[in-house]
């Protein structure tokens, strides 16, 4: 059975989540020994910036959907807000686009100390989620990310998602493929009011459903803990085996300096990112 | 500022970097309990050490034990599996003991963050 990683990097007029691709296929070939595939829509800037760091992929796969992008803001810590394109139609599309048999899908901005995620391929399920992770900080409630309304079902996170092509996980991503062309009809069902597409809601629709419309254990818990920092907080410093963050209340009114050394990390906030990493 | 409120807010937020610091380290050992045997999910806890040792000082050699997700999973060495949840468990609360210490002898908010 092969195994490997799959990474989408769909650029914006600010953020070069292709560098952050780079930068991610870097410690997973450090910190997992696997490799990884690249889906982008942004191969021309991939060709003409990081052909150089090609050999960090397996393959680099050029791909659109056909649906119109949305957009959102992106805020860099208190100094900023931005509204700017949000390509992340592709995601769905995971089992059609991977190489491999068994396949970790992850967000870019997931940045990797441990080596936790190879413990996916220890297990039996065909699809593993985090339906929980833990702020760097706590100086936040995050109720948002136990469901996704007030009243609403289970929030899975769609930042990391193992499957292995199996009858399974075939029926789940082609579900996913559904919901996302229903979008409107499913996120009204649901009670979103938000319309934008957001993959961690759709992934929490589709286990929903496949659950027999409950709570159950079609998807398995994803190994490990996965921090999260907003993308209030920022990143101070990026070293080898760990990150250091300056994490920030909502009320600007209290901070808190957090390291955290081999343990794997969300880093929501792009910009703050992208200042940090070293390629 | 009265100084004693400075110094009040000053201990406030070392006591709090340093709860949060112990925290993730909490969160760090228990990721490092966690492992898989026969495609089950577990955590080497004192629970589960304490239930393969009462099933081996019955004579078990082999028995089924439910797992983290509530799936029943066979253990045919009883004994080889104990060992393996030892190993664990000693890596898990060395590494935890040994980041904690580090963190509660630290008097500044720049010595816990190591910055």
């Amino acid at each position: 059975m092969t195994r490997g990683v799959l990474l989408f990097a769909n650029n914006n007029a600010e953020i070069d989540y292709l560098k952050q691709a780079c930068f991610c296929a870097k410690r997973i070939q450090n910190v997992l020994k696997l490799p990884v595939t690249l889906v982008t829509d942004s191969r021309e800037i991939f060709d003409k910036k990081y052909k150089q760091y090609s050999t960090l992929f397996d393959n680099v796969i050029s791909f659109k959907t056909k649906h119109t992008p949305t957009s959102r803001i992106y805020k860099d810590s208190l100094q900023s807000a931005k509204s700017l394109e949000f390509k992340n139609n592709s995601r769905v599309y995971s089992y059609d686009l991977t190489p491999y048999d068994e396949t970790i899908v992850m967000d870019t901005d997931v940045i990797l100390f441990n080596s936790v995620f190879n413990k996916c391929f220890e297990q039996k399920q065909s699809i593993l989620m985090y339906d929980e992770s833990k702020n760097v900080s706590n100086l936040n409630s995050y109720t948002e990310f136990e469901n996704i309304t007030d009243s609403g079902i289970k929030f899975y996170w769609a930042t990391c998602i193992y499957f292995k092509k199996d009858t399974n996980s075939k029926i789940f991503f082609e579900l996913l493929k559904h919901i996302q062309e229903n979008w409107d009809h499913y996120r009204l069902v649901y009670g979103i009011r938000s319309a934008l597409y957001r993959n961690d809601f759709v992934f929490s629709i589709a286990t929903h459903i496949l659950n027999g419309f409950k709570h159950g254990n079609f998807v398995g818990s994803f190994p490990g803990t996965l921090f999260f920092s907003t993308d209030i907080d920022c990143v101070i410093k990026i070293e080898d085996n760990g990150i250091k963050l300056l994490s920030l209340a909502q009320d600007s009114n209290t901070s808190l300096i957090v390291n955290i050394s081999d343990a794997n990390v969300h880093v929501m906030n792009k910009y703050s990112l992208e200042r940090n990493i070293v390629l | 500022m009265d100084e004693r409120l400075k110094n009040a807010l000053e201990l406030s937020n070392l006591i709090e970097t340093l709860n949060n610091a112990k925290r993730i380290a909490y969160e760090k050992f228990l990721e490092n309990t966690v492992f898989y045997k026969n495609g089950g999910r577990f955590n080497a806890n004192q629970e589960i050490i304490s239930f393969c040792k009462t099933l081996i000082d019955s004579n078990q050699d082999f028995a089924v034990l439910i797992d983290n997700d509530g799936d029943p999973v066979l253990i045919e060495n009883l004994q080889e599996f104990l060992k393996e949840v030892l190993s664990v468990y000693f890596n898990a609360s060395n590494s935890y003991i040994a980041e904690v210490t580090k963190i509660n002898a630290q008097r500044t908010v720049g010595g816990v963050v190591d910055l």
